[in-house]
């Protein structure tokens, strides 16, 4: 069980974050990439709690950016 | 009682010790430069490597044979420790589910301090569901470090409560249907309560679903009175513990005790007050299972 996300692709998720919303075992994390940030620029979505993904695929078919794969 | 009370507790329960909220203690311990380290890095926390080791596969990780018992110490043991903080990490910050009562009694004791009590953005909901949502309490230090970074506040700027406008905002949170929640930040200072729901909340989650002691259960467990219990289903929805349902046989609502964290929700719905928050020591089979 993998889940990949394209950061190139996916580059705004503080304003989009669907994957987030729609994903039921709450599998992903939302996060500044920078440490000790004040004003960060660059969130990224990690799929930290992978063990407990459904393989439901909801999160792929809502990313508008097609940047999440799961296999 | 648990652990917490006989260290901070002043023998009494560690949220209801005043010591534990004031600005001497928070000075004592460092308390401010810790909680900047923090809340500057709060939805790192559980991406970080340590050794290593990230928090990804998690479940699977603790559930390997002999190192995941190693695993499992090394966490609750950094989640405890009182030296040596490591901020990033947040260690020395952990909690525990108090029912209504109490955290209105909590909310005079914080109002007290210098830094008073301000409405923060919840980490958790950011972090696990992008939701900006200002429903975290912090108290005295806590209030003035987390009000400086921007991203913890509205853009219409900081909100401040007293104790009485704090009180009528939990008391909200509860008819929402949100477990209240006490933190450690770091042990022994008492920096904000929560009002939290599973599985947004981070700590709610480590708990349920890993069985690690971030959030420890209440002082209290629910108990139904089959003789006042109507049947209503009131009560049923308001469980985030999977402790609470309608048993159609009885015909009344069913607790099981031992999934019981003791938050009283259920209780303070109850049009038939059929359901009491029993003190945890009262019960033989239930003493000291936190």
């Amino acid at each position: 069980m993998e889940i990949t996300i394209d950061n190139q692709k996916c580059t705004e998720p503080q304003t989009c974050g669907r994957c987030l919303k729609v994903c039921s075992p709450q599998v992903f994390a939302l996060h500044p990439l920078e440490e000790n940030a004040i004003h960060p620029e660059r969130w990224v979505v990690d799929p930290i709690w992978v063990s407990f993904c459904i393989q439901c695929n909801l999160c792929v078919e809502e990313c508008p950016e097609q940047a999440i794969t799961v296999r | 009682m648990c652990k917490w009370c006989k260290k901070h507790g002043a023998g009494g329960k560690w949220y209801l010790n005043a010591r534990n909220y004031t600005d001497k203690l928070a000075r004592e311990i460092g308390a401010e430069e810790y909680l900047t380290v923090l809340w500057k890095n709060f939805e790192r926390v559980y991406v970080q490597k340590h050794f290593g080791i990230s928090a990804k596969g998690l479940k699977y990780k603790l559930q390997l044979p002999i190192i995941g018992r190693l695993l499992r110490q090394y966490v609750e043991y950094k989640i405890h420790r009182e030296k040596n903080l490591n901020a990033k990490d947040g260690d020395g910050h952990f909690g525990q589910v108090i029912p209504l009562e109490e955290a209105k009694l909590i909310l005079q004791m914080a109002g007290n301090n210098e830094g008073g009590i301000a409405r923060v953005k919840c980490v958790c909901r950011k972090v696990n569901r992008n939701i900006d949502e200002y429903n975290c309490l912090a108290f005295g230090v806590l209030a003035e470090v987390a009000t400086k970074i921007p991203r913890y506040i509205p853009e219409t700027g900081a909100i401040k409560l007293d104790a009485d406008q704090a009180a009528q905002f939990i008391e909200e949170m509860n008819t929402r249907g949100r477990v209240h929640t006490v933190w450690f930040e770091p042990v022994p200072f008492i920096g904000g309560l929560c009002s939290c729901d599973y599985p947004s909340c981070t700590g709610l989650r480590m708990r349920r679903d890993f069985d690690l002691d971030v959030v420890y259960k209440a002082e209290y467990v629910a108990m139904v009175d089959y003789d006042l219990c109507v049947g209503c289903k009131t009560c049923v929805t308001r469980c985030q513990f999977g402790a609470l349902n309608f048993s159609d046989s009885l015909g009344k609502a069913y607790i099981s005790q031992q999934r019981c964290f003791g938050c009283g929700l259920c209780k303070d719905v109850c049009p038939e007050n059929a359901i009491q928050l029993v003190p945890r020591g009262e019960v033989p089979g239930l003493k000291g299972d936190y």
